[in-house]
């Protein structure tokens, strides 16, 4: 699961280093707005990842947003960090997406609706804000501090898609033992993530 | 001894897991989250752990593979709109060539 999850990191740019490369972009240079794209391609596809609840639409959307912002690129400040922007943009995405995907007859007091709002407010605390890091690696660092077992569990059921029944068969566990524990190992990986939030502001808040 | 807000959340999340959480059940947890802020933190962060998660145990693409999926993507967009120009283009064209009346 480590490697799936694994999305390709880079190198991180300075902030005269992102300036320059924003300028150029602007002025047409495709392998500077390709640089752009790749090193901010991780945190835009894991803020769509965290708020869809279709992993299928992801990158498409992540795309999508990529292309406003070439679009729009005339308009971009490079004078200030493009993770704002690209996030505004990203945003933009996200809400036409679920206009056009969500059923209009979709009740907002549906339980499902419920969660996904819940998601949403959620999603944005587990963000690093513009940190150097997108959620995804985070993630793959937290799952790295994991116990073995609870990787497994992880992979069966989001890897392989499995339901809970037949992975509690497996295992060798009832399906109430095995759903409880699969909730429980989600919210290690959040607290993990969370950590790990608080750990790099920090540090970021003491960088000289 | 009555189980607290926090264990109540957590087995009814699991059982809606299993897709075994009945109506009235169902009300109990929209109820608890609509009460209970800290719950409903919860739930949600839950919910975005596991979207992360299913994500991440897909198949996606490489950053490479991505970000020549953009390139590729303006490259189309740019040629549909060269397109579009050239149709509009000719249509005025022949609009103009057309004799009046």
């Amino acid at each position: 699961m480590q490697q799936e999850v694994l999305l390709q990191g880079g190198f991180m740019p300075t902030v005269l280093e992102e300036s320059a490369l924003v300028e150029r972009a602007k002025e047409g240079d495709a392998e500077a707005f390709a640089d752009l794209v790749r090193l901010f391609q991780g945190r835009i596809r894991a803020f769509f990842a965290a708020r869809l609840g279709d992993p299928s639409m992801v990158d498409d959307l992540a795309q999508e947003a990529f292309i406003i912002a070439y679009q729009k690129l005339p308009e971009c400040d490079a004078s200030r960090p493009l993770l704002p922007w690209l996030k505004k943009i990203a945003q933009y995405v996200l809400l036409n997406a679920s206009r056009k995907h969500r059923p209009q007859t979709l009740d907002p007091t549906d339980l499902d609706a419920v969660l996904d709002r819940l998601a949403l407010d959620q999603a944005d605390s587990l963000e690093d804000g513009d940190s150097e890091q997108d959620t995804l690696e985070g993630l793959r660092e937290c799952l790295g501090k994991v116990q073995s077992v609870s990787l497994r569990l992880l992979e069966a059921r989001y890897r392989h898609g499995l339901s809970v029944k037949v992975i509690a068969r497996r295992e060798g566990k009832t399906p109430v033992a095995l759903s409880v524990n699969l909730v429980r190992i989600r919210q290690r990986l959040r607290q993990c993530l969370e950590t790990r939030k608080f750990r790099t502001s920090f540090v970021e808040g003491t960088r000289p | 001894m009555r189980p607290s807000d926090g264990d109540r959340v957590v087995a009814l999340i699991a059982a809606r897991e299993r897709g075994t959480l009945p109506r009235d059940e169902e009300d109990e947890l929209r109820r608890i989250l609509e009460e209970n802020p800290e719950q409903a933190a919860y739930a949600g962060g839950d919910r975005a752990i596991e979207r992360l998660l299913r994500y991440a145990g897909g198949e996606e693409l490489g950053a490479e593979e991505f970000t020549r999926g953009v390139a590729a993507r303006i490259a189309a967009e740019r040629r549909g709109e060269e397109f579009v120009r050239r149709v509009n283009r000719r249509l005025r064209a022949r609009r103009l060539a057309r004799p009046p009346g």
